[in-house]
């Protein structure tokens, strides 16, 4: 480039204003698409999917055997171990540092942000026992699809980047990405013991087309629970007995008073309350959406069950149980306030909000079958985060340093090392309440988003000070995870429902909401569906019936 | 002050010569005026007393309270703990003034070229000007222009997109316009050039239009947070409206950690009501001194052209 192909800036610097072209339009795809097609050489046809290659042999799993739960887990049917206490004196996992010295380049989602590297010592801390030094690039789960798709744009990757599925991810993976199958299938995970220790059904997740290309964090496999507060139950003098569908509608009934703002439910009418319904009869919902039989598919929309949970939901919302601002207002807000009793939320809001409210007496209630007979399955959903992190692409000697730091940033509960990465420094970042690590203040200021690579901390089971809370965990998903229903798409991907299939999704949900308002009729739901079907549903059914067929060969 | 009648039995009160309304509609012109008021000023109230507010009564009011009852400051030492914000304050004030500065400089420069009948090319340019406001560049592209200016990471990334905007070349453009040659022609007879002619005759007629764009960028600068998203990856270098997002963001979409969860964090909403106090209180001083000139430089910008 000679200098007059630069332009300057202020303070004097200079700048090349070419721009590369093919990246150029590629950012133009990235907008369109969320890929990076031009990258991909070969001159196929960008339209069409890498195709589905040999299933890789899954990570052996070989759990931490240094410590014992005080409630053994069930890793059959995906229960986690669950402990009381942190063990005291935790042993060191790892002998010496994973790093060879460099810098590693992290691209996360993440909540917060801590205070730069001089002035933190944690990180400082961890940099240390790592052997290079981690920097971070953060932005929120909101504004996370804007951020993955400039990134993977500009073309410049982090060493480690957090994945949302988009369209042509499989040719995103296969372009930028490193494979990971060689170093972590089958006993090849063995040189990395603390991400051995990750449940298999986790490593599901971060499959794609067969290869693994990726680090997840395991979490256990239930979907949103239903979960009540005890304190205005026993303020209302009700007792929950739920056995079918009509205990649960008597219930919500019995919940229910106006005259004292308040009402059962507070949460999305036509996700949550009709999820739950729609679980209770045995059909996938919007966390759980397509069920498999034999290899067919078939989505939540054309369940025969569907138009009688939305009747019932539409009765619920007539009669007056579900909170009037459920669709637009703070839900968790009205739950605190007590205007609303039960709140649908993820795994994880059970044992966080026992901490913080610990008069709410939180309990759950499993689902039942909608028309009697015991408890209906749990429709399940992946083992892990769904967006994962991944490697660029790099020769095997790097590839397999980042996987060393993985591995420790995946110490395992009850390790050294697991206090270090997700609590920080003894005396600084946490005090040890007995055996027990509690946060101080300078935590939260202080926080180092290396959570996703792999994090043991929502398995196994541990709610710090608070084991009725782990205890009843356990006993919660030792009921409903060995009956659950498995959710068919987990590691299986979808090139329509990658690129059409959100929108599509968006005006389905916005006409459940209709319907439950009483705007449009139940009977609008079937065109509806027959359309989704033609524009996008037969085509999303077909591929992930296909790729489920070759993942079953 | 003006001569105001004493009442008597028979007459009506005047003021200016203007008759006075009688009591009662007096009275009903204040009630509706302070209940306009009221819906003005009482969601601010609402604002920071829930920002001040404990979690029990946030909790047994539904949400906002109007006054609290038990004042604590937890909220905000919550979100200035660790010195974050605080250098976050710092950045975007340093972004708003430089970058108010530098558009005013710009767009005052561009729109009087523009406004000088035989300037050279100038039709060419304001039509180029123009056809900007049909298109917006779009994300990826900008991003890859500021990628490939280097600009990444560095705080000129939040400033250069956004320094010349093509509407306010216009409204500035058409108050320009709107100045009587004869001033310019007889400051050009004096001997002035066009940068004094600019500088000691345009702009001091021009404290309005210069004062409303001034007003557009700083809040502009201000609020801005998703260009730093995308193009500052050192999160020690963002602005104030990007840290505080992080503690408003849905809690339902982020990663919840039963094991951090500590007794000293605040209500999340005091937390987040917090958030819009710190962010809204700087840029809202602002207004009072620029509000004489704001709804005159809008108004001329509005009707000439």
């Amino acid at each position: 480039m000679t200098s007059a192909e630069r332009i300057p800036l202020p303070g004097g610097a200079t700048a090349p204003i070419a721009l590369p072209r093919r990246r150029f339009l590629q950012g133009g795809l990235v907008l369109i698409g969320g890929t990076v097609l031009g990258s991909c050489g070969g001159g196929s046809d960008s339209s069409d999917p890498v195709a589905p290659q040999d299933a890789a042999e899954p990570p052996s799993f070989a759990p931490y055997t240094g410590v014992s739960p005080d409630l053994p887990g069930d890793p059959a049917h995906h229960v986690p171990d669950a402990f009381f206490r942190y063990p005291a004196d935790p042993p060191p996992f790892f002998d010496g540092r994973p790093g060879n010295g460099g810098t590693v380049h992290i691209l996360t989602q993440a909540g917060q942000i801590g205070v730069p590297l001089d002035r933190n010592t944690r990180w400082q801390k961890l940099n240390e026992s790592l052997g290079v030094e981690l920097t971070f690039e953060v932005a929120m789960p909101t504004e996370w699809d804007a951020k993955q798709s400039v990134t993977l744009a500009g073309g410049d990757l982090p060493d480690i980047m957090q994945l949302k599925s988009m369209a042509q991810f499989p040719r995103v993976l296969d372009s930028e990405f490193a494979d990971l199958t060689e170093f972590l299938s089958g006993d090849a995970i063995e040189n990395y013991p603390a991400l051995a220790a990750i449940p298999s059904l986790a490593w599901k997740t971060v499959t794609v087309n067969g290869r693994i290309f990726g680090i997840p964090q395991s979490r256990p496999p239930v979907g949103p629970i239903c979960s009540i507060r005890g304190d205005l139950l026993d303020e209302m003098g009700v007792t929950v007995d739920v056995s079918d569908g009509q205990d649960f509608l008597d219930l919500c009934r019995e919940l229910t008073d106006p005259a004292r703002n308040r009402w059962a439910i507070a949460s999305d009418p036509s996700q949550w309350s009709l999820g739950y319904v729609l679980e209770m009869m045995s059909a996938p919902n919007r966390s759980h959406p397509w069920s498999e039989d034999d290899g067919a598919f078939t989505s939540m929309y054309e369940t025969e069950q569907m138009p009688e949970a939305l009747d019932v939901v539409r009765g619920m919302w007539e009669e007056g149980l579900l909170h009037p601002d459920s669709f637009t207002g703070n839900n968790a807000q009205m739950w605190h306030s007590g205007s609303a009793v039960i709140y649908f939320q993820a795994f994880p809001g059970w044992g966080n909000f026992t901490k913080t409210h610990p008069q709410y007496d939180l309990s759950v209630i499993p689902p039942m079958r909608w028309d009697g007979g015991g408890p209906a399955p749990k429709l399940l959903t992946g083992g892990a985060v769904e967006d994962f992190m991944a490697f660029k692409k790099a020769d095997a000697e790097r590839v397999q340093e980042l996987l060393r730091i993985a591995d420790y940033l995946a110490a395992p509960f009850g390790s050294q090392e697991f206090l270090l990465v997700n609590y920080g420094i003894e005396g600084e970042d946490y005090t040890l309440d007995g055996t027990d690590p509690v946060v101080t203040e300078q935590y939260l200021s202080r926080v180092i988003p290396t959570n996703y690579i792999g994090s043991a901390r929502n398995v196994p089971l541990y709610v710090p000070g608070v084991p009725d809370v782990t205890r009843a965990q356990h006993e919660f998903l030792s009921d409903v995870l060995p009956s659950g229903a498995p959710d068919p798409t987990v590691g299986l991907y979808s090139e329509t429902a990658g690129t059409k299939g959100a929108t599509e999704d968006r005006n389905m949900w916005a006409l459940q909401g209709d319907i439950v308002q009483g705007r449009r009729p139940v009977s609008d739901w079937a065109g509806a569906v027959e359309d989704w079907k033609r524009s996008v549903g037969d085509k999303i059914r077909q591929e992930y019936e296909e790729a489920f067929a070759a993942a079953d060969a | 002050m003006s001569q105001t009648d004493t009442p008597r039995e028979g007459r009506l009160r005047t003021i200016n010569g203007a008759a006075l309304p009688s009591h009662p509609v007096r009275a009903a012109k204040g009630i509706v005026l302070f209940l306009c008021c009221a819906v003005v000023v009482l969601p601010f109230l609402a604002v920071v007393s829930t920002s001040l507010a404990q979690e029990p009564q946030i909790n047994a009011a539904g949400g906002y309270v109007l006054w609290p009852d038990d004042p604590s400051l937890d909220a905000y030492r919550a979100i200035f703990a660790g010195g974050i914000v605080t250098r976050a304050l710092m950045v975007s004030v340093g972004i708003t003034l430089v970058g108010s500065a530098l558009s005013i400089v710009c767009i005052t420069l561009l729109a009087y070229s523009l406004s000088r009948p035989g300037t050279f090319a100038h039709k060419p340019i304001l039509l180029t000007v123009l056809f900007t406001m049909l298109f917006s560049p779009g994300m990826i592209p900008m991003y890859l222009t500021i990628k490939q200016l280097g600009l990444l990471n560095s705080y000129w990334s939040l400033i250069l997109p956004g320094l010349v905007t093509a509407f306010q070349v216009v409204i500035v453009r058409a108050f320009f316009l709107d100045i009587p040659p004869e001033l310019i022609d007889a400051a050009r007879i004096d001997g002035a050039g066009e940068l004094q002619i600019l500088t000691r005759i345009v702009l001091p007629l021009s404290k309005a239009v210069v004062a409303v764009i001034g007003l557009f960028n700083a809040v502009a600068y201000w609020n801005a947070f998703f260009n730093a998203l995308l193009y500052m990856q050192d999160a020690s270098k963002w602005p104030l409206q990007l840290v505080l997002r992080t503690y408003v963001v849905d809690e339902a979409t982020m990663d919840v950690d039963p094991n951090v969860v500590g007794d000293f964090i605040p209500a999340p909403q005091s937390l987040q009501m917090a958030v819009l106090v710190v962010s809204i209180v700087p840029i809202a001083l602002i207004y009072p001194f620029l509000q004489k000139h704001f709804a005159k430089g809008i108004y001329i910008g509005a009707i000439k052209g």
